[in-house]
């Protein structure tokens, strides 16, 4: 008896693992009632599971994709000026112009000190830190940029008129007619190329010429209007070799017009395609946002910075939750709170 | 009942979604399964919808087993999860006491004489009466034999939650036992 009370885990895995029980005469009307009404689905085999291929096999895929990965990058990073790739690299360059060869975004994350319009490169821009400009030269071939630029290399079209005009400095133009020049464009090489003259027509509208452009010998380039925050435009340059001045022209959106926030209060991550995200709607606008959920009693049980609708819940029951979402606009910081369902 | 049916041949049949084969499967399984569903979950109702999400899931994904190890352990790993599954999204719900005790009757005035059998019975009486994240833990660590860490990401809890909870679960199944052995529990 008392080898029992001590051993009392054995007990009952001596007597319950391979019990049978009878169950439920009914159980298998309900089970085929099931799968009269809900199809079985069989899932494809995953690749590796597939007969055939070995673990040789794949390794040697690996290795051979690894391979080609890193000689692309050799090739790509052998005939390309250093490229552009964080924001530290715009402060260290901003008595410098910005050269570019490759496919690269440009975003105005921040309101520029100028309350409406700034007309200058990026090096006018003199941001007051880092997080107002971003220039990425990872595009995503996918998505859909709003604004699309072109480089091109004038200098054996035109030389002469690289030589900047002051007189044209001031010119200023309708705000709306120079964004519809770009806006909903579809972008083609041959056709919306904008070549630098320093005081061109594109549409019938006056292009601001550039400032700054102290070497007329080198590239020219970019005219783009980004439409900050987190506005981002493209910029392509069309000469591989070229290197171009990135001159960028920033116009603030009103701050009015930036929608805030707007957070659900449920959200039901069962799968089927509908609201299995914590979608927060206009998080577009912000660029530094801080996503911390906890359940009822204060245990956290997600936390994102830099969150990105990704949240499903996972892992965690049905049930009441409570976030606190913290969101910077212009540097301000907000913070929003609020309790949300789970229900799968 | 269908003995002569080969195993290999049930599981194709299953996989082609033939109806005759899936309920010969599940004949050939319930037992075992209901067993094990009976331990996991609070009462008889609530094991028989893990068993039948269990065998959905079974039927489900038969394409993805890939023959190493029994069939029988396959099955029995999927319906333990199933019920994990279900003990975690019904966590709010087992706040609420249930009010069909006479449930755990049924089991128990069951006509059957073996001696062996009652005393499983009564032991899986035990097991169900006790808390419910008790029971899942004890289920897994003593009768399934996963270790502590193993558990804890399971159930999303820590591993020293695991073995508090183990231990309360022992130290309050013994304490039954013994009462039982002095005769005090003589309703049983």
């Amino acid at each position: 008896m008392n080898d029992e009370l001590n051993n009392i885990g054995d007990v009952f895995k001596k007597r319950l693992k391979d019990l049978k029980l009878e169950s439920n005469d009914q159980l298998w009307d309900r089970l085929e009632q099931r799968l009269a009404t809900q199809p079985v689905v069989t899932p494809k085999k995953a690749f590796l599971h597939s007969s055939g291929v070995s673990w040789v096999t794949v390794a040697a895929a690996a290795s051979l994709i690894t391979f080609i990965s890193f000689a692309a990058i050799y090739f790509s990073t052998k005939n390309d000026v250093p490229a552009i790739s964080d924001n530290r690299q715009i402060n260290n360059t901003q008595n410098k112009a910005i050269n570019t060869t490759k496919d690269s975004t440009i975003t105005i994350n921040k309101k520029n000190e100028n309350n409406n319009t700034v007309e200058n490169d990026i090096n006018g821009l003199n941001p007051r830190n880092s997080n107002d400009i971003d220039i990425k030269n990872n595009v995503d071939p996918n998505k859909q940029y709003p604004k699309q630029v072109v480089v091109t290399d004038n200098k054996n079209q035109n030389p002469s008129n690289n030589t900047p005009n002051t007189n044209n400095n001031n010119t200023t133009y309708p705000q709306n007619q120079y964004t519809n020049n770009y806006n909903n464009t579809p972008f083609n090489n041959n056709t919306n190329s904008v070549t630098q003259p320093n005081n061109a027509t594109n549409n019938g509208k006056t292009i601001k010429p550039l400032n700054n452009q102290t070497n007329p010998s080198t590239l020219q380039a970019i005219n783009a209007k980004v439409v900050g925050p987190k506005d981002t435009a493209r910029i392509i340059p069309q000469n591989n070799n070229t290197t171009v001045n990135n001159n960028v022209e920033v116009v603030n959106k009103p701050e009015s017009d930036i929608k805030d926030v707007r957070i659900p209060n449920i959200f039901t991550p069962n799968g089927d395609g509908y609201n299995d995200y914590f979608v927060i709607l206009y998080l577009d606008n912000y660029t530094r946002t801080e996503l911390s959920v906890t359940d009822r009693y204060g245990k956290v049980v997600y936390e994102k910075k830099n969150y990105q609708n990704e949240w499903d819940g996972r892992n965690i029951p049905d049930g009441v939750y409570y976030y606190t979402f913290v969101y910077y606009l212009q540097d301000v910081k907000k913070v929003k709170a609020g309790s949300v369902t789970i229900r799968r | 009942m269908h003995k002569n049916i080969s195993e290999d041949s049930l599981i194709k049949g299953c996989i082609e979604g033939d109806r005759y084969a899936q309920k010969m499967l599940f004949e050939k399984y319930k037992a075992t399964m209901f067993a094990i569903c009976m331990r996991y979950a609070k009462n008889k109702m609530e094991a028989e919808d893990v068993m039948i999400d269990g065998f959905m899931m079974v039927y489900s994904n038969l394409n993805s087993y890939k023959k190493k190890g029994s069939f029988e352990g396959w099955i029995r790993k999927i319906m333990i999860n199933t019920a994990i599954n279900n003990y975690r999204s019904n966590l709010k719900n087992y706040l609420v006491k249930s009010i069909d005790d006479e449930d755990y009757l049924d089991i128990r005035d069951d006509s059957v004489n073996n001696h062996e059998n009652i005393s499983s019975k009564y032991l899986l009486d035990m097991i169900q009466t006790l808390p419910d994240g008790f029971r899942i833990v004890f289920n897994l660590y003593e009768i399934e034999g996963y270790t502590h860490k193993e558990i804890a990401s399971l159930l999303d809890i820590s591993i020293n939650t695991a073995k508090t909870q183990l231990f309360y679960a022992k130290k309050a199944l013994r304490n039954k036992l013994m009462k039982f052995n002095n005769g005090e529990l003589s309703e049983y």
